[in-house]
C-alpha cells in the first residue's frame, strides 16, 4: 500500500498546471476585454466600456527603460499634455490615458498605458488603473489645450 | 576651428601601446623572474620558458579584454571626470566598447574619449561629423555609426552573444537609444553649421 507521500510530486505537478491554466485564462480574458475597449472596475470588478471617444496623450520626463517609484503619484505630478504622437521626442516615454465608467456602480477610472514609441510603434512599459478624480485636473488641462488648438 | 578643438582625430594613442607592452611583456617577464629566483638560483632556460608561457597566456587574455572594450575602461572613466573642465555643456553622453561620446547640441560640439586613446579628450566641432545613422540587426546587434575626419566610429547600444528580436522590449529600447543619439548628432551638426554662418 503506497503512502500519501508517494503522490506528492504528481499532486504538485497537477496543482502547478491548474494555477498556470487559471492564470492563462485570466490573461486571455483581460486581453480580449482590452481589445474590445472594455475593462474591469477597480471597485466592483464589473466590466464596462470606454467613456471617452479618444485617448488622452501625455509626456513624462522618463527615457528609454528607466523606472520610477509610486506610479500614481509620479504620473499625477509629472505628466504634461500633448495633442499627438508626433510631439513625442525620440527616446522619451509617453502615456495614453483612457477613461472608463462602470455600468454597475457608476465609478469612473482612468487606464494609463506608459509606452516608449520606437519608429512609430508603441512598446508598453506599464499599465495602471486609478481613480478618475486624482487625474481629473490633468485631463481638464488636456481638454483646454485641445480646445485652444481647435479654435486656432 | 577654435583652439579647444583637436586638430586630427586619433583613435589609437601611444599610452595604449605602452599599456599593451606593459601587460603583455613586462608583467610576464617580472612574474617569470620572481618564480625563477624563488627556486634559489637563476636558470636561463626556466626563465625563458616561463616568460614565453606567460606571454602567450597574457596575449590571449589581452585579446579578449581589448576586443570586449574593458581593457581601458578604468582610464576612460578617469579621463571622463575632466570633461567638466571644458567650456562646453555636454548634456548627453554615451559609453560603449569603442569609447565615450559627449554631445553639446547648443554649441554644436562633441567630445570623444577613445578606448584606444583613453588619456585624451578629443573635442571636435559637430560640423566634422558625417553620415550618422542607426544600424539594427537581430543577429549583429544595434549600433549607431558616424564618421569623424573620415574615420568610422561605432557605438553599440545592444550587443549580445545571442539573437535579440528588435520587436522585444530590449531590442526596441536599443533602437530607440541609437535613434536618439543619431538625432542629437544631427542636431549638433546643424547647430555647428548655423554657427559657422
Amino acid at each position: 500500500m503506497k503512502g500519501l507521500s508517494y503522490y506528492i510530486p504528481a499532486a504538485a505537478v497537477v496543482a502547478a498546471a491548474a494555477v498556470a491554466l487559471c492564470w492563462g485564462a485570466i490573461f486571455i480574458r483581460n486581453l480580449i476585454r482590452e481589445k474590445r475597449g472594455r475593462t474591469a472596475c477597480i471597485k466592483c470588478k464589473a466590466v464596462g466600456p470606454r467613456a471617452a471617444a479618444y485617448p488622452y496623450l501625455f509626456l513624462i520626463p522618463v527615457v528609454f527603460g528607466k523606472t520610477y517609484g509610486c506610479a500614481q503619484e509620479y504620473l499625477r505630478t509629472h505628466m504634461t499634455p500633448i495633442l499627438s504622437k508626433r510631439q513625442i521626442p525620440t527616446g522619451q516615454r509617453a502615456c495614453r490615458v483612457e477613461i472608463f465608467e462602470c455600468p454597475r456602480c457608476g465609478a469612473r477610472q482612468v487606464e494609463i498605458t506608459d509606452f516608449l514609441q520606437v519608429r512609430g510603434e508603441e512598446y508598453a512599459k506599464g499599465h495602471y488603473a486609478f481613480d478618475y478624480e486624482a487625474f481629473a485636473p490633468l485631463l481638464e488641462d488636456w481638454e483646454r489645450m485641445n480646445h485652444q488648438m481647435e479654435v486656432r | 576651428m577654435n583652439n579647444q578643438e583637436t586638430e586630427k582625430f586619433q583613435r589609437v594613442g601611444s599610452f595604449f601601446f605602452l599599456l599593451l607592452l606593459g601587460f603583455g611583456v613586462g608583467l610576464p617577464l617580472v612574474a617569470a623572474l620572481i618564480i625563477t629566483l624563488a627556486g634559489g638560483s637563476f636558470d636561463v632556460g626556466t626563465f625563458l620558458g616561463l616568460t614565453i608561457a606567460f606571454v602567450l597566456i597574457m596575449a590571449f587574455m589581452l585579446l579578449l579584454t581589448v576586443a570586449w572594450g574593458d581593457f581601458t575602461s578604468f582610464f576612460v572613466k578617469r579621463t571622463a571626470k575632466r570633461i567638466d573642465e571644458l567650456p562646453y555643456n555636454f548634456n548627453s553622453s554615451f559609453k560603449s566598447r569603442g569609447g565615450m561620446l559627449f554631445i553639446d547640441v547648443e554649441n554644436g560640439m562633441i567630445a570623444f574619449i577613445s578606448a584606444y586613446n583613453p588619456q585624451e579628450i578629443q573635442v571636435f566641432s559637430a560640423s566634422r561629423i558625417e553620415r550618422p545613422q542607426t544600424f539594427a540587426s537581430a543577429m549583429t546587434g544595434v549600433r549607431f555609426v558616424f564618421y569623424l575626419d573620415g574615420k568610422k566610429i561605432t557605438m553599440y547600444t545592444l550587443l549580445s552573444n545571442r539573437a535579440v528580436s528588435l520587436k522585444s522590449g530590449m531590442g526596441a529600447e536599443a533602437v530607440s537609444k541609437a535613434d536618439t543619439f543619431v538625432e542629437l548628432l544631427q542636431a549638433a551638426k546643424s547647430r555647428a553649421g548655423m554657427g559657422a554662418k
